[in-house]
């Protein structure tokens, strides 16, 4: 713990740099747009997953409410586009900062009562979808219950002129998620989170501020998940509140984490290739309908099977690389 | 280097904390003992600032800490060996050993602990790499001794470490209790195992529905018949 940039967390880093490096230099090989959107949808749900894992995964504290940070990014980066002819990293920036900004009015306010410890920190989180859905819905500036049109404002701009772009974009946001999951399971932060998690009243006696450490990594965490919405609301073109603040979001990425496992930081990137390519590879061959009664049922056998998720399932069956690991987990 | 005076506790309407008082000197060892649900726990947690105190104060060397939070303790050089353990279960033992010097304070104080945890529990050093959860009960107390003992604390204090082990683990804690205090740090052992305790101390208190019913030296408490009946409750 904590040895800064000891020889595994730089192997892993390296890693990562080296994937994402490999991917855009790919993006132009790509010829279909139904790779590409496949593509697409697999960095941005690897940066929610790794997102949400940050925060939710580490401390223990499910949050049902990290849709709602990846759709006030999706929202805010629209309203710079419709509003303003600013490139596309100031929508990104607006994207981060509304949506972390959210997640720290609404940590600091939560984590500061006992009361909210524990499970109902889960209905709180669920109850600001439910908010966040309402206002959305009627504030005309940012739509007002008529969807967004964010195609026309983009169409002759970098990022919506070739979808290319936006892979780029989401792929550089995956690998910003996992530098900071790779960060939070070596170093001496991930460690007071995880302490959390298992009894948050020893950490506070071993000196561990607790409060401090959950109301930073929630922000920090929605903001990765605002930053995701950015290039999402490009994707999108037109983005409509039932679509955006659907609770499939933060379903889909809870299951993700739970089916990769939290044993290795990149157990949440596992599980969203697993749920990525199930999915899509169920809906072509079923129905939607289908594919998610399936889905429901493989998280099943998983939890049944592999308690610690499939990434914890191969490092058990693989005990000399484990011992092998410096650092990193 | 302890001073608490006229301390009282509850849990909403029920009082368990009666205006407790109690002295810890420097370099000593002191038992507190009672029955179960006497309020040892609740008063070490107090102690620790894990539970709120209604009234009266808990002074460090003259300090009073009464209101400080928890995670304030181990700068004050307190640290907690709290009943059943408590380990982070899914965090490796170096992980957990480590937490214990999270603190910057303790990490200061503590330069190179981790190798002298090792070296009093060997054991320890071989299964740095296993998950805390998964390891025996007596394995588990040694984490949670070592997890204490890495921030160098000048006051230990320890909740019921006999609970739930085998006679023989209970026999290896005692010993460990008994090389630690014999480094000069000061010792506050809240222990059902009356007997095992009071030998180990140069001070008891027992404690019987909240209140301090007895205070003596740990060999006079051993010899008192009034111990006996004061532990059963119908004193």
């Amino acid at each position: 713990m904590n040895r800064w940039l000891g020889p595994s967390l730089r192997r892993h880093l390296l890693m990562i740099l080296a994937g994402t490096a490999v991917t855009i230099t790919l993006v132009p090989t790509i010829g279909s747009s139904y790779a590409l959107a496949f593509g697409f949808q697999f960095v941005i749900w690897t940066a929610l997953a790794l997102s949400w894992s940050l925060f939710s995964g580490n401390s223990g504290y499910a949050s049902f409410g990290h849709g709602v940070f990846f759709g006030i990014g999706t929202y805010a980066a629209s309203a710079v586009f419709r509003s303003t002819d600013a490139p596309f990293v100031v929508a990104l920036a607006v994207a981060g900062l509304a949506a972390g900004a959210l997640a720290l009015l609404l940590g600091a306010a939560v984590f500061s009562s006992p009361r909210f410890a524990g499970d109902l920190f889960g209905l709180v989180t669920l109850a600001m979808a439910f908010i966040a859905v309402t206002v959305v819905s009627n504030v005309a500036f940012l739509d007002g219950g008529t969807g967004v049109f964010v195609r026309e404002h983009t169409s002759s701009t970098w990022i919506g002129s070739d979808s290319r772009h936006l892979f780029v974009v989401g792929a550089l946001l995956a690998a910003l998620s996992a530098v900071v999951a790779l960060g939070a399971s070596t170093t001496r932060w991930g460690a007071a989170l995880r302490s959390i998690h298992d009894d948050e009243a020893v950490a506070e006696s071993l000196g561990v501020p607790t409060y401090r450490y959950k109301v930073v990594t929630f922000a920090v965490s929605g903001t990765l998940a605002g930053l995701a919405g950015a290039p999402q609301a490009v994707f999108l073109g037109y983005v409509e509140v039932g679509a955006v603040f659907t609770l499939n979001i933060p379903l889909l990425v809870i299951m993700m984490t739970i089916l990769g496992g939290m044993a290795r930081w990149y157990g949440p990137l596992v599980g969203a290739a697993v749920v990525v390519i199930l999915r899509e590879a169920l809906t072509g061959w079923a129905s939607a309908e289908m594919a998610q009664i399936i889905m429901g049922l493989s998280l099943i056998v998983v939890i049944a099977v592999m308690p610690r998720g499939v990434s914890g399932y191969l490092t058990r069956t693989r005990p000399a690389a484990r011992a092998g690991q410096g650092g990193a987990r | 280097m302890l001073e608490v005076s006229d301390l009282t506790a509850g849990y909403g309407e029920a009082v368990a904390l009666r205006g407790v008082d109690l002295q810890v000197r420097d370099g000593t060892t002191v038992s507190l003992v009672g029955s179960n649900g006497a309020g040892k726990s609740t008063l070490v947690k107090a102690l620790m600032g894990m539970q709120p105190v209604s009234g009266g104060t808990v002074r460090l060397d003259g300090e009073d800490i009464t209101h400080r939070a928890a995670s304030d303790r181990p700068r004050l050089g307190m640290a907690l060996v709290p009943e059943g353990r408590r380990l982070f279960k899914d965090m490796t033992v170096r992980d957990n050993l480590l937490l214990g010097v999270h603190h910057p304070a303790a990490r200061k104080r503590s330069a190179g602990a981790l190798e002298s945890v090792y070296e009093l529990f060997p054991v320890l050093r071989k299964r740095s790499r296993q998950l805390a959860g998964t390891m025996s009960g007596g394995e588990q107390q040694m984490v949670a001794l070592g997890r204490a003992l890495i921030s160098r604390p000048r006051l230990l204090i320890l909740d019921e470490p006999s609970l739930g082990l085998a006679p023989i683990i209970v026999e290896q804690v005692f010993e460990t209790l008994a090389r630690v205090t014999a480094e000069g740090v000061t010792v506050l052992l809240a222990e059902q195992n009356m007997r095992r305790a009071l030998e180990l101390s140069d001070h008891g208190y027992v404690l019987a529905d909240g209140q301090i019913v007895l205070d003596a030296s740990g060999a006079e408490l051993l010899k008192s018949d009034s111990v006996r009946t004061a532990y059963l409750g119908d004193a």
